[in-house]
């Protein structure tokens, strides 16, 4: 069971980033950013690291996402 | 074969390093590059971390009720600094195309070439 | 470069990388070096009580955190410096919608109290000064995305915000000097007295999370031109 699980986060960890280098839309790369970064928060508290997992949870799903779409929209103006 | 489908979890991560530096090196927009760099910064977080763990192991926080194997503490606290250190320099970089920004209009690498 | 020129140059640098990862231990397993050496010894004489994580961060690198701290203090300076002249902060483009600012409004008190619950029980929790600076941080961005920057920087502490922004460095300097007269040792926390060395972390968990919280606003403010 925990294996399945991890096999399900792992192969969406590696969809969303293949969405992100994908997408053609920055800002939808930015969301999709964060969507990958909050599956790599799972898969960490999964993996036995609850404090890696909540920084990552408010780093990489929130500050880096966040400045991304700041710079975002300043330079799209 | 067989010990490659054991560590699956670190050819998932070494795959996630490939996407992030394909993106780093083909995408024509910087702040995609930029991306790129962030996904292989936190492959190689994932790599580390998957390397602290332990089999039926607890997380490392000790107390009363819970007993050993723990995670290996060193390769959480060593990712923890990584991740903050990755998001000031993510922070610097993202400054730096937004001067480029200013100085040249446009973040696309092909129209950036045409007025070096 | 072309797209195909990278993905043959990514393959080829990504399948030894591939076969070397066969080569590894099995992950998991508990004999591989890196439960073998360090981490027992941390594990086995480390604290009865409390998260390893910070022990690890705090008391057995201390030293690395201290150079973690001084760098991201160096982010914040190169991004003020890269920020050039100063632009007048607008309001967002479009009003929020008013469910997405009823919500934020009412989760922010919440996040700010979890943050600082982060910080303050990080040496016997899940948490600390990284993790609660990176919440509240993310409080200030988040406040500053919905209701435009302006917003953001009244959550701020004005006056007191130039010399807060260097309290995770100062706070280690100060933890590492009152460890040095205590101990003999920079940055050692004097075991036998459990009092002073419990208000040594916890000063230097609210130094770096508070620290690092102003610093994360500060390099969005930057960012949006102010």
């Amino acid at each position: 069971m925990s294996e399945l699980f991890d096999l399900v986060l792992l192969t969406l960890l590696i969809l969303t980033a293949l969405a992100v280098a994908r997408a053609r839309n920055l800002a939808g790369a930015a969301i999709l950013f964060s969507a990958y970064s909050l599956t790599l928060c799972v898969l960490w508290q999964h993996r036995g690291a609850p404090d890696v997992a909540l920084t990552e949870a408010a780093v990489g799903a929130g500050v880096t996402t966040l400045l991304f779409l700041v710079v975002i929209a300043r330079t799209s103006r | 074969m067989t010990a490659l489908l054991d560590n699956l979890d670190y050819v998932a991560t070494v795959v996630l390093f490939a996407i992030g530096l394909w993106t780093l090196l083909a995408d024509p927009n910087l702040i995609k590059k930029l991306m790129g760099l962030n996904i292989m910064e936190t492959a190689v977080f994932a790599f580390i971390v998957t390397a602290g763990m332990v089999e039926g192991g607890d997380a490392p926080i000790l107390g009363a009720d819970v007993v050993p194997p723990f995670m290996s503490p060193i390769s959480h606290a060593l990712v923890l600094t990584g991740i903050v250190v990755a998001v000031s320099t993510t922070g610097v970089a993202l400054a730096l195309l937004l001067r480029i920004h200013r100085e040249y209009g446009t973040l696309e690498m092909d129209e950036l070439k045409e007025r070096w | 470069m072309s797209p195909r020129l990278a993905a043959a140059f990514v393959t080829g640098l990504a399948l030894p990388m591939i076969a070397a990862m066969a080569a590894l231990p099995r992950h998991g397993s508990p004999d591989q070096p890196i439960h073998t050496h360090v981490a027992r010894e941390y594990i086995e004489s480390g604290p009865e009580v409390g998260n390893l994580v910070t022990a690890v961060l705090l008391d057995y690198r201390g030293m690395d955190t201290f150079g973690e701290v001084v760098v991201i203090f160096a982010a914040l300076m190169a991004v003020l410096v890269l920020g050039g002249r100063r632009e007048p902060a607008t309001a967002p483009d479009v009003p929020p919608s008013p469910i997405v600012a009823f919500i934020v409004r009412l989760l922010t008190p919440f996040i700010a109290l979890f943050g600082f619950h982060v910080i303050l029980t990080g040496h016997e929790a899940p948490g600390g000064g990284l993790q609660g600076a990176a919440v509240l941080g993310g409080l200030v961005l988040l406040n500053g995305l919905v209701f435009g920057p302006e917003h953001a920087r009244k959550l701020l502490p004005t006056r007191l915000l130039p010399s807060l922004q260097g309290a995770g460095p100062l706070a280690f300097l100060a933890a590492g000097m009152v460890g040095g007269i205590v101990t003999g040792f920079a940055l050692g926390y004097p075991a036998h007295l459990p009092l002073l060395h419990e208000a040594m972390v916890v000063g230097v968990e609210v130094g770096i999370g508070i620290g690092g919280a102003l610093i994360f606003s500060r390099i969005y403010l930057a960012l949006e031109g102010g």
